[in-house]
């Protein structure tokens, strides 16, 4: 059977589309903004496209790909229909059968034909937003992206010759078995390519029983190839799973460099140095046992063992000079690993500290210097403040650990859980490798193992109540992370059954959290599980309730100057968004001025400053309007009841926070600085508002903003606000110090 | 998947049937560490094994690894044409270990020196 | 051993030029023209590998694909999705609900014969 048997079947199904076209063109004629009917054009136009590129009929693809750019507009919005398109499409319409009948005649296309194409891209190309039309439309258009040719006829065509031997090192990724991509059948692709001449399959990556997942990928392949083929073609072969894993290709005739990258990215350490070079086919093992001999019997300065593989011409040089430099290093090292170093932390927060030392020192410099007026001097200050900088940054990032060993401790914790509970719930892992500071992710751990065991608890129905609801047997618990604007993202999701929130609201109400008669919206009430006292003891082995402890994940969220959002949908599920800083111990911050006192507000949540019109403050507002926008107003002053001498002006630092924004009234903005976080002492710990302290340059004390506290207060403040019970500014506002 | 054990004083014998897969990798491992926890000798009869993969593979070598690590002796016996490609295309014989089939794979360098 | 390959598009066309390629290469073909037509052609059956267009009327693609996923015979099987190129949206949700192998359309007979051997093995 060939293609062209099938051509019928496409040209019948091409001529019902262009019916389907007609139809949803006239109906678009009585009712422009039909959504049904867009989609139909769209879908009519797609699938003709998809078609005809299997039959290589490259002059309907290309134009239809026009055609169906510009419907894709229309379906997604920005370009709305009118008479005029309709008509263009009729006439797209038109030609599309035009082109039809020309292939079913078996000939091509006549010049009229053409020159009507030519017409109609340039007439569709106007609505693209570009004036001429689109002259390489590709991917999508024309030649196919990619035209493989049939593995089967490669056969044997590609054994290549005796020099033409590639070297693949590949490490698959964890998931890769999950996702139904099996190493298996990738390397029995490459045996169509060419001939496999060595393959080391490395088992070193699998733990120990009591740790091993039987699902997880561990293996990783050193492979020696003889093909012909090209490199894209090659690399082509590991398409489908080139995100997860670590896929390297050596071309035949590698050079020096190119092996010595290779090894050096090697994670399974140097010991096994002669193994490799064995499993490389560089040298067999006979010449590596005889070497060893040799060096071992040349007791008095041995030559080293790469002089003894070079003299006795085993090797090329640069091979050995590649593996010696390995093995130097572990010897240096004596560690396993040869990629990584084992610091003790308390070492590393040691260096932590000196850098933070060092960037309040320098900043004490700047400031001295200022009053010297000495250009030169301040040049070098300058210099140096950049070069302490990257020392700051380098540091940081010392800390920086992937968050994807703590993730997927959680398996077991899932596994376990659904053994007690009689659930089957799969833990789904995102974002492994996102990296945040050492100390975030091991506080983290405590409150992620309270959200995935709610999830699983409580979050996921039993089999039965999901069944009633049309979900599958099996439950999902999702871990994600992501870096956001200056913060790393975890959440943790289910696709239970979602919050209850007239559960919540009773239970609040019987604990006394909130008075009988109050209304809250569904943000405070979600709000409400973290409340202390919401949950107790009793409660862990109930499982009907949510908010098993959820006060103390709150509490570990604070301490780390982060917060928690809740995404909860009735049927379909709850999502705990943790927003967590990057690091704990230096931040660029904005420092203000109030009442004589320093604060320091973190950069990345301020939003832009402003200066309070007077008669703003003279009428004593407790909103701001920003552009139609109205904002909490927060007088810090009043907050912390501070009682200084206060400046003639007033500023607004218009902060924001996870989807929130409100503006912080200070006197005076002092501009950025780095600030080194020092924690408050047990006795300021519970502060709202304040998350610790820094030292200024001029070696006076600032108190570090805690912007989601500040929030919270900003919050109930407005919440006061909207009923009416605002009280007096100098009066008996009790919030903030006194709880 | 089926396991089959047949078992006397100390010694067990496993068999494997049908498709050592992804889909009973877990089972297959919770089979393997109770029966090493269980007996000093284990043999595991892999004849029946219609369909292997990756898991498949990698659980033959967790056990031996296992049996090495605390003592167990294992043996891996009458591998299947299924299992044979796996370890096969591997090249995991020598690793594994167990007599099977002439393994390949050597002298293909020739002798250089 | 054979294997099965179920080829989920509303194209009557694309499922018999795919269905007639593979078979040639001797794999066993299932069509269905839509998501709800390829959950009740799977029913109790397993097949090896999965390739669904995403935009189809009834159940689309990604629809189909979760509730594939769901199934516990289904839930490691290798799904390839068929796209376009303006579809990237759509990618991610695909992406999010388990596929991993995308071939964008239009393709050649002989690329989709490609991709299915890289997936299938022996």
């Amino acid at each position: 059977m060939s293609l062209s048997d099938a051509l019928p079947t496409f040209l019948a199904e091409a001529r019902g589309l262009l019916e389907e076209m007609e139809e949803s063109l006239r109906i678009l004629k009585q009712s422009p903004a039909d959504a049904e009917a867009i989609n139909a054009l769209f879908r009519a136009a797609h699938t003709i496209k998809g078609s005809a590129g299997l039959f290589g009929l490259e002059v309907i693809v290309a134009f239809t790909h026009h055609a169906e750019s510009v419907l894709d507009r229309v379906r997604d919005g920005p370009l709305p229909m009118d008479s005029v398109l309709i008509a263009l499409f009729m006439d797209c319409r038109d030609h599309i059968e035009n082109l039809i009948d020309a292939v079913e005649r078996d000939e091509p296309p006549d010049g009229a034909t053409l020159d009507q194409g030519a017409d109609l891209v340039a007439r569709l190309a106007h609505y693209l937003g570009h004036g001429e039309p689109d002259a390489d439309p590709s991917p999508g258009a024309g030649v196919a992206p990619l035209v493989l040719e049939d593995p089967v006829v490669n056969l044997g065509r590609n054994g290549g010759s005796e020099d033409d031997v590639w070297h693949l090192s590949l490490r698959f990724g964890p998931d890769v078995l999950r996702n139904g991509m099996d190493p298996l059948s990738f390397i029995h692709y490459l045996t169509t390519m060419g001939e496999i001449v060595h393959l080391f399959t490395l088992t070193d990556a699998i733990p120990p029983a009591a740790e091993m997942d039987p699902e997880q990928c561990y293996l990783g392949f050193e492979i020696r190839l003889r093909s012909g083929v090209d490199k894209a073609r090659l690399e082509g072969v590991f398409d489908f799973v080139r995100e997860d894993s670590q896929i390297r290709i050596l071309p035949p005739g590698s050079r020096l460099e190119d092996f010595r990258k290779l090894m050096e990215s090697l994670p399974e350490g140097v010991h096994r140095l002669g193994e490799i070079l064995v499993g490389c086919g560089a040298i067999t093992r006979r010449e590596l046992d005889h070497v060893l001999d040799l060096q071992a019997s040349q007791s008095t300065n041995p030559p080293l063992l790469g002089e003894a593989l070079v003299r006795e011409q085993c090797i090329q040089p640069e091979v050995v000079a590649v593996a010696l430099d390995r093995q130097q290093e572990v010897r240096k090292r004596q560690t396993q690993d040869t990629r990584l170093l084992r610091v003790r932390a308390d070492k590393l927060d040691l260096l932590i500290d000196q850098v933070g030392e060092l960037v309040i020192a320098t900043a004490g410099l700047r400031v001295q210097s200022k009053d010297t007026q000495d250009s030169v001097l301040m040049e070098s200050i300058y210099e140096v403040a950049r070069l302490v900088d990257e020392i700051r940054d380098s540091a940081m990032n010392l800390r920086m650990v992937e968050i994807g060993e703590t993730f997927n401790r959680f398996r077991r914790v899932v596994r376990d859980v659904c053994k007690e509970s009689g659930k089957d719930i799969e833990l789904v892992i995102h974002g492994a490798d996102t990296q945040l500071d050492k100390t975030v992710v091991e506080r983290l751990s405590d409150p992620l193992t309270h959200l995935i065991r709610n999830a699983v608890d409580h979050g996921i129905e039993s089999p039965e109540q999901r069944r009633a609801r049309g979900k599958p047997d099996q439950g999902q618990v999702r871990l994600n992370a992501f870096h956001e604007a200056g913060c790393v993202l975890v959440e943790v999701s289910d696709d239970g059954g979602g919050l209850d929130r007239e559960r919540i609201l009773t239970k609040a109400r019987k604990r006394g959290l909130i008075p009988e008669d109050k209304e809250l919206d569904d943000d405070a009430v979600w709000r409400l599980i973290f409340e202390p006292g919401f949950s107790t003891a009793q409660e862990v082995s109930n499982l009907s309730g949510r908010g098993v402890g959820m006060d103390v994940v709150r509490r570990d969220i604070d301490a780390l100057r982060g917060s928690v959002e809740i995404e909860t949908r009735p049927g379909e599920g709850t999502t705990f968004r943790m927003r967590l800083p990057l690091s704990l111990a230096i931040i660029d911050g904005f420092l203000v001025r109030v009442a004589g006192n320093d604060y320091v507000v973190p950069l990345d949540t301020v939003l832009e400053c402003l200066e309070l019109p007077p008669i703003a403050e003279a009428r004593g507002d407790n909103q701001l309007s920003l552009r139609g926008e109205i904002l909490p107003l927060l007088r810090l002053a009043e907050l912390f009841r501070l009682q200084g001498p206060r400046g003639r002006r007033r500023n607004v630092v218009v902060l924001h926070w996870a989807g929130r924004k409100a503006g912080l009234l200070v006197d005076e903005l002092k501009g950025q600085l780095q600030a080194v976080i020092k924690p408050l002492g047990s006795l300021f710990s519970g502060l709202p508002g304040v998350s610790g302290s820094t030292i200024l340059g001029s070696g006076e004390v600032a108190l570090v903003l805690d912007v989601s506290g500040l929030m919270d207060l900003a919050l109930r403040d407005e919440r006061r606000g909207r009923n009416g019970s605002r009280t007096d500014d100098n009066g008996s506002r009790t919030h903030g110090l006194v709880q | 998947m089926e396991m089959i054990l047949e078992q006397d004083a100390g010694h067990c014998l496993l068999r494997m049937e049908g498709e050592m897969t992804i889909y009973h990798a877990m089972e297959i491992k919770q089979k393997f560490m109770e029966i090493l926890h269980d007996f000093e000798e284990v043999t595991v009869s892999l004849a029946k094994v219609t369909d292997m993969d990756t898991t498949g593979a990698q659980l033959l070598i967790l056990i031996k690894k296992e049996a090495q690590a605390t003592g167990r002796h294992l043996t891996l016996s009458d591998h299947s044409p299924s299992v044979l490609a796996v370890l096969d295309l591997y090249n995991l014989a020598g690793q594994l270990g167990d007599p099977m089939f002439i393994p390949h794979g050597h002298g293909r360098h020739g002798d250089r020196s | 051993m054979g294997k099965t390959v179920m080829i989920v598009d509303d194209s009557a066309s694309i499922r018999q030029v795919v269905g007639m390629t593979l078979r040639g290469a001797g794999y066993t073909v299932i069509e269905a023209s839509d998501g709800r037509d390829a959950l009740s052609k799977l029913s109790g059956g397993k097949v090896n590998l999965v390739i669904s267009d995403v935009n189809m009327p009834g159940m689309d693609g990604i629809s189909f694909l979760k509730e594939f996923k769901a199934r516990p015979e289904c839930r490691f099987t290798p799904v390839i999705m068929l796209t376009t190129e303006a579809g990237d949206a759509k990618k991610s949700a695909g992406k999010e609900a388990g596929a991993k192998a995308w071939i964008v359309k239009p393709f050649q007979p002989n690329q989709m014969l490609d991709a299915v051997a890289k997936l299938m093995g022996p």
